[in-house]
């Protein structure tokens, strides 16, 4: 690959695999954390009702 | 086949198809994109006049067309939502903003580091690029605006508005290359002529095709997730949540 | 049609009320427009390029000043809900209402604009453009300050929100204003920008109310 491009596509491609990675990543960081929240505060309410 | 789009329409029947659509897309995706990405950088053959730098359309295309998609479907996903009042079509629009905003933002910076070693100039302010950057702030307004609201639904629906309104903005960036003397290449595939007679050769166009169907897919996987974590929080109380949640 | 110019002559007579509420865009627009050569020497000729920019930025700057307070004294006063629930159109009695908006906050603009353009050093025909240009556009900046100020009326946390949102649909205007001024300022042909501005006034008068509309009776409910 000619040098005086390569620093121009690999910042691209590698600027492309980071959205890809952050719109993969957070939906699923996202909805952990969700269940977690979740859980938990079912498990308070139920300790509550007892 | 209406039935099976009612029945779509109700939270938990969603949540479970998008179960199990989402990892289907996920995994073509992966595949299409590596293929494209692979044919574009290695296979296909250095342009004669920008030489490798044209390799950098392999990413930048699939983002300027999924940020253009993108909006086009969150208004479509708006009309539905303010027209029948149907709340997963809100949540589509909630959903998909994010992910269009960080695609608009990929186009404009691949396009800026494609831009420098060709035009000689990071920026310009021409109609394809104004009215691009203007998309992103559409897509901010869109986020913002929905986080300003308490009520989800409300906040929904006034994204709904906005996404209506400014879909306007998505012909004029396509045909910005067409309207206006413009620094920027004109349509090679999306347009008449370029279907007709074909502006880009084969042995270059296939990993961009390929690639093109592959963020696509991959952006059905996103959205499809996205939803699941708005209907999931919307419904928290109800009793099909806390089972999923549960398990 | 007689809710429409009620709505109208109300927007006026509140307006006569609290003359300084409608004076203070038009001050600040002036304030803008007169630091410039105040910034740089009188003479620059820098600043006749630059003058187009200035008198339009500062119409934009100007608009938005007055936009965030349109539906919101009628929100908190239930005339909001009045005005959705009559008789008339809703995007009627909106028209109405931000026609007579522009009338106060715009059409002094307009007015002021051959001074202004004359005092950052513009040539006659350049003033000429650049007070048709804000004739133009500014209905289009007030309508759609307006739908977005309906959007963020009903949000509890808007904060600096609206001029986010607003800046987008905005932008059109001010370019194509800007550029006409420009093309006289350069001897060109001006006749595109102006025709553009003229199919953005058309759209925007014509449809937003409907937009704006639909936002308002989301941020009641």
């Amino acid at each position: 690959m000619n040098p005086k491009y390569a620093l121009f596509i690999w910042s691209s491609y590698a600027l492309a695999l980071a959205v890809v990675l952050w719109n993969a990543y957070t939906p699923h960081l996202r909805r952990n954390d969700l269940k977690r929240r979740l859980s938990e505060s079912l498990e308070e309410s139920g300790d509550h009702e007892e | 086949m209406w039935t099976w789009f009612h029945q779509l329409a109700s939270p938990p029947t969603f949540y479970r198809f998008a179960d199990v659509l989402a990892p289907w897309l996920l995994g073509l995706a992966a595949l299409l994109i590596g293929v494209g990405v692979y044919g574009g950088l290695f296979l296909a053959p250095p342009d004669y006049q920008q030489g490798d730098a044209f390799r950098i359309i392999y990413v930048h295309v699939p983002a300027a067309a999924l940020s253009l998609s993108i909006y086009t479907l969150m208004a479509v996903a708006g009309g539905i939502a303010l027209i029948w009042r149907m709340k997963l079509a809100e949540v589509a629009v909630v959903a998909a903003a994010p992910v269009g905003a960080s695609f608009t933002a990929l186009a404009l910076l691949t396009g800026m580091l494609w831009g420098k070693p060709t035009w000689g100039a990071y920026w310009v302010w021409d109609a394809r690029l104004t009215s691009e950057l203007v998309l992103l702030f559409l897509y901010a307004g869109v986020i913002g605006l929905n986080q300003a609201y308490a009520d989800p639904r409300a906040g929904a629906r006034a994204c709904a508005w906005l996404a209506l309104v400014g879909v306007i903005n998505v012909p004029i960036v396509h045909f910005s290359v067409t309207w206006w003397n413009s620094l920027h290449q004109g349509a090679s595939i999306l347009s008449v002529d370029g279907i007709r007679n074909p502006k880009i050769s084969g042995d270059m166009l296939w990993p961009l095709l390929v690639s093109l169907g592959g963020f696509y897919l991959f952006f059905g996987a996103v959205w499809l997730r996205r939803m699941q974590n708005e209907v999931l929080w919307r419904e928290r109380n109800a009793r099909w949540a806390q089972q999923t949640v549960a398990a | 049609m007689s809710a429409a110019s009620a709505v109208f002559r109300r927007e006026l007579l509140l307006a006569a009320r609290r003359p300084a509420e409608w004076a203070q865009p038009l001050v600040f627009y002036a304030i803008v427009a007169l630091l410039f050569p105040l910034g740089i020497e009188a003479h620059d000729p820098a600043l006749k390029v630059f003058a187009p920019a200035i008198v339009w930025v500062g119409a934009l700057l100007a608009a938005l000043l007055g936009v965030e307070r349109i539906f919101r004294g009628d929100l908190e006063d239930g005339t909001l809900e009045q005005l959705l629930l009559a008789d008339a159109p809703a995007p009627l009695l909106v028209a109405a209402k931000l026609g007579a908006h522009w009338l106060l906050t715009a059409l002094p603009l307009v007015v002021a604009a051959p001074f202004l353009g004359i005092a950052l050093g513009l040539e006659p025909l350049a003033v000429k453009v650049l007070t048709l240009s804000l004739l133009l556009g500014t209905p289009t900046l007030m309508f759609t300050g307006g739908f977005a100020a309906a959007l963020t009326v009903g949000a509890q946390r808007a904060g600096i929100l609206l001029p986010i949102l607003v800046l987008p649909l905005m932008t059109p205007a001010v370019i194509f204003g800007g550029g006409a001024v420009r093309a006289a300022a350069s001897g060109l042909s001006f006749d595109a920008p102006l025709y553009f501005l003229g199919a953005l006034l058309a759209l925007t008068v014509t449809l937003l109310p409907f937009a704006t509309a639909g936002a308002l009776r989301n941020a009641i409910e």
